[in-house]
């Protein structure tokens, strides 16, 4: 395994999102018949955001936000329509070669449903294996290293000749992140890693992919619709509404002092394990919008209680409004 | 054990419905999974009961099974379900036929597969009434039918109710499903991970849709989830299901705030919770066992911290614990010893006392 | 402990008293649960068609006027020198049975295997790469489902000339298609799955895909679906046979032993029965195999105790 150059401490962004968009043309009857093009789905419409090495980046959003599309783009399963991903200062898409090669090594992902993520007909040391051996690894090397990954995430050696169906569902997650480690890799996309265990593997998860954050010198991109799992486990929350960021700021601050309105909604409308504190839930009406057409001005404001005219006209500017803490609301 | 008959002797003129030692049994080819075993609990009128468990905890099985639709396999095996006066154990299919919808509602996870895409609402609605013609209005169908679909706060009611499952979002759809089970305006609604599949925002109008209806119709809710934020925010009282089994049952303030069974106090301890970050957070080790080949003894110990030798060869049975209510339960040796003890300090290494 | 035996004890006092199987009824079960039926037949079958000259009493061929439409042995006037009795020129059944599998074998083999590769690659490229790959094989597909099957092969067959290496192209021809259709449709749904998906993340090209990914999840469609397509293949040779579009005498097919009773059946019906009867067994047992087969690797119903 090569060595790694990037620490964690130095701060050097690992992974740039430069106004990122993603656009899909909706298929069907009415534009094959009537020649008619319906409005693109705007999944990401203009997202940016920079993850430091070593700092883990979570994208928090309801479905249809655009958090999944956005990991995809990233890990090269979708062309953006425009804009750039950069990792490590190169244009993702405009790699070719070896250095696509050692993107693909630099980089895996977790999805969330590990019954999907592993092939039912191959043995698990194929799966985590499929990284090294795609990388060229062979033989000896490649078992002893499948035997290395499933230690380090908790499962014995033996494993390695058995299929996914023999394991229950939280260790099946633990062969998705070997194979995700497998290949020594600096970013690691975590798509939704704990939603579909139980709650009591939930913990066991997070608790695994921190202590191999410790140990492997890892960067995490989180997409996640809990809040509470992404505010353990990343140092920077993003939160996305209908394609665009609507406010990015360190956990902390964020849960602390939210500023755009759908974070504090978002927030206020999270279930809190405490009866003593049953809270009134500020009040969100409506659904979101269709991301083919999405509202003028800012796209909260149909559904904003603290919407003013302008909201509806001007689509607020991305701003920084105090240092790391990004928000586009004109009523900050 | 006594308890039970204790609590039995408890259960008031508003007790909606009482289980008492249910067993539901699935005849496997590879054997017998004891999916739901030895349950027991009761709902007032107008009370929000949780049922909390993780997957194969039984507790989807238990819900199946009030409304006496296990499975294949599956079969009650014995047990009392006392609703209004009868034991739904022992009536006739025609008799449950007549309970389900009207007396029993049901809301389920997937609002789209409990829907038919090619009916419309109204039709989905007022099909309700077709089947329970003592439960339906005097007046026009369709006037009932707006009424309920404000009732849940469904916007342009009388519009909507034209239309198809297709044209309503995934929240809408479920306001949907909790009209059809609230139509007849039923004693109980039994719901069955319903806002599992919402986002965070829609489950939170829903959840409070649920609270206006207990208040506006005095329907009890047996709400079934793996949530225990959910729970917090809506439930009177909660049972926490391990393995087929109520390993405790309480009220809810008492639960979260004085968890006695080792499980119970575990899952509280590794929720991923707002507004403290930790550096490790405590986790319950190993899986959840497979019903159909359950550890001897007390089917948490495995991967219980306070297991006892006693806890390896012995189940232990239910012990009430002094609590609000009055009845509330805990399946566990060492939490049955420290209250024995009026060791209420939860706390406490458990000294490894021998029975 | 006495408190865990009591426990024990309350268990088992809710399971159903252990069924007690008869002879009878256990070997039932047997022929329910494994496909006893259908393997039986099929070994005969091969029995038949490698062992021919060994197995059948009477040469097939060899024409005996005196003997016409002798019924067969259980019948009046029949005798066990002819099992099955003789046809209208005198020939033995049973032995033209026998001989006749050997085409049912050749047949069935080699139109499976090759449709079943033909249709699986076809299949697999259409639906991953959809784009005019797909849309040209559906647009085949449709046109076969549109195309009156026997009829077009009337025109082809006499085309082409009968005899057996036509009657294979035939086959292939008309049934490969079908198996592209449903592989495609399978690809479809796995080419969503996560882990096509991860093995691209990984860098993996699109022949590893294909083959690590792809290919051992839709084995055993490809092969449930193979073993049903072995009745179709066995009636639709008959059916090209029995047309006289089929092998050419002296080999014998079923089919063509059907067409050549079917003038006598007034006087004899076994000529057309036991031929006719040996289609419909064989055919069935297709059907069955491929029915137990795709139960057994469903990997659902394997899934049932997790």
């Amino acid at each position: 395994m090569t060595t790694r150059d990037t620490n964690a401490t130095d701060g050097a962004p690992i992974l740039e999102l430069v106004n990122l968009k993603k656009y899909f043309q909706q298929e069907g009857l009415a534009s094959a018949f009537l020649r008619r093009k319906r409005p693109p789905v705007r999944a990401v419409d203009g997202v940016s955001f920079r993850v430091t090495a070593g700092q883990n980046f979570g994208l928090v959003g309801e479905s249809g936000s655009g958090k999944t599309t956005i990991g995809k783009t990233i890990l090269r399963l979708e062309q953006p329509t425009d804009g750039s991903v950069l990792f490590e200062g190169a244009d993702v898409h405009r790699l070719r070669g070896g250095a696509l090669k050692e993107f693909r090594r630099a980089t895996h992902v977790v999805f969330q449903d590990p019954n999907s993520s592993l092939s039912p007909r191959m043995r698990v040391r194929d799966i985590v294996g499929e990284p090294l051996s795609v990388q060229g690894v062979r033989g000896a090397a490649l078992r002893e290293r499948v035997a290395e990954v499933l230690q380090l995430v908790g499962l014995s050696p033996d494993a390695a000749r058995r299929y996914p169906h023999e394991f229950s569902g939280g260790q099946r997650q633990r062969i998705a992140v070997a194979r995700a480690v497998a290949a020594d890799p600096k970013l690691i996309v975590l798509d939704e890693p704990v939603s579909a265990l139980d709650v009591s593997i939930r913990a066991q998860i997070l608790n695994l992919l921190r202590d191999l954050q410790d140990r492997l010198n890892l960067t995490y991109l989180m997409i996640a619709h809990d809040l509470a799992v992404v505010y353990q486990a990343c140092d920077t929350i993003g939160v996305m509404y209908l394609g665009k960021l609507a406010e990015q700021a360190p956990s902390e601050a964020l849960y602390r002092e939210p500023l755009h309105p759908y974070t504090r909604i978002l927030l206020s409308a999270i279930p809190r394990p405490d009866p003593t504190q049953r809270h009134e839930r500020l009040p969100l009406t409506g659904e979101i919008p269709s991301p083919s057409a999405p509202p003028p001005g800012c796209r909260f404001h149909p559904r904003c209680p603290i919407a003013v005219e302008r909201c509806a006209v001007d689509e607020p500017e991305w701003r920084e409004v105090e240092p790391d803490h990004w928000v586009a609301c004109h009523l900050v | 054990m006594t308890e039970q008959r204790t609590r039995a002797s408890l259960a008031d003129a508003d007790t909606i419905l009482s289980v008492r030692n249910l067993r539901t049994y699935f005849y496997t080819r590879d054997g017998v999974v004891p999916a739901v075993d030895d349950v027991s609990f009761d709902i007032r009128r107008g009370e929000i009961v949780g049922l909390v468990g993780e997957s194969g905890s039984g507790k989807s099985v238990t819900a199946r099974s009030i409304m006496r639709l296990v499975p294949v396999p599956g079969r009650i095996v014995s047990g009392e379900m006392i609703f209004q006066g009868r034991d739904l154990v022992g009536v006739s299919e025609g008799e449950m036929r007549q309970l389900r919808g009207a007396h029993i509602g049901m809301v389920l996870q997937e609002p789209m597969a409990s829907l038919n895409p090619v009916l419309t609402i109204g039709d989905q609605v007022g099909e309700l009434f077709a089947y329970h013609p003592d439960r339906a209005p005097d007046g026009s169908r369709d006037d009932a039918v707006a009424e309920i679909l404000q009732r849940v706060r469904i916007p342009d009611a009388v519009r909507r109710m034209t239309e198809f499952p297709l044209s309503f979002s995934g929240g809408m759809r479920q306001r949907v499903c909790i009209a059809i089970a609230t139509a007849c305006r039923p004693e109980l609604v039994i719901a069955d991970e319903p806002t599992t599949a919402l986002d965070v925002t829609i489950q939170a109008q829903v959840l409070d849709l649920l609270l206006a209806l207990r208040a506006e119709l005095g329907v009890s809710v047996l709400f079934i989830t793996h949530d225990l934020g959910v729970v917090a925010e809506i439930c009177d009282s909660v049972a926490v299901m391990y393995a087929g089994k109520i390993v405790e049952y309480n009220d809810v303030e008492s639960i979260f705030a004085r968890p006695q069974h080792p499980y119970t106090k575990a899952l509280l301890a590794s929720l991923p919770r707002l507004g403290e970050r930790l550096a490790h957070l405590p986790s319950i080790e190993g899986q959840p066992p497979d019903l159909g080949d359950l550890p001897p003894g007390c089917s948490f110990s495995p991967r219980c911290p306070a297991a006892i030798d006693r806890c390896r060869e012995q189940a232990p049975d239910a012990t009430a614990i002094p609590g609000a209510s009055g009845s509330g339960h805990v399946r566990c040796f060492v939490a049955a010893d420290m209250l024995a003890a009026g060791a209420a300090t939860a706390n406490a290494a458990p000294s490894g006392s021998t029975p | 402990m006495a408190r865990s035996d009591a426990l024990v004890a309350e268990r088992d006092f809710f399971l159903p008293p252990p069924r007690r199987l008869g002879g009878l009824r256990r070997a039932l079960r047997i022929f329910v649960r494994y496909p006893v039926f259908p393997i039986v037949i099929w070994t005969t079958v091969l029995l038949f068609a490698f062992f021919s000259p060994l197995v059948a009493p009477h040469d097939p061929f060899t024409l005996s006027l005196s003997d016409r439409l002798i019924p067969p042995a259980w019948e009046e006037g029949g005798s066990t020198s002819n099992l099955f009795g003789t046809d209208h020129l005198g020939r033995d059944i049973f032995s033209r049975i026998v001989y006749a599998s050997r085409v049912t074998v050749i047949v069935v083999s080699v139109t499976v295997l090759a449709t079943a590769a033909i249709g699986t690659f076809l299949g697999m490229l259409a639906g991953f790469f959809g784009g005019v790959v797909d849309a040209v094989l559906m647009r085949f597909v449709d046109f076969q489902i549109a195309m009156p099957g026997l009829l077009f092969a009337v025109m082809l067959a006499t085309v082409l000339q009968p005899g057996l290496r036509n009657v294979i192209f035939i086959i292939i021809f008309f049934f490969w298609a079908g198996f592209a259709r449903l592989v495609r449709a399978e690809v479809l749904s796995l080419r969503e799955r996560d882990f096509v998906a991860l093995s691209r993340v990984a860098g993996a090209g699109w022949g590893r895909i294909f083959l690590r990914h792809l290919f051992p999840n839709v084995l055993s469609t490809v092969m449930v679906i193979a073993t049903l397509e072995i009745s179709s293949v066995i009636v639709f040779e008959s059916s090209l046979s029995f047309l006289g579009l089929g092998v050419v005498p002296p080999t014998v097919s079923w089919g063509q032993m059907l067409a050549e009773g079917r003038e006598y059946m007034s006087v004899a019906w076994w000529s057309v029965a036991i031929p006719g009867l040996a289609i419909f067994i064989v055919a069935l047992s297709g059907n069955l195999f491929g029915d137990w087969l795709r139960d057994v690797l469903d990997p659902h119903l394997r899934r049932a105790g997790d």
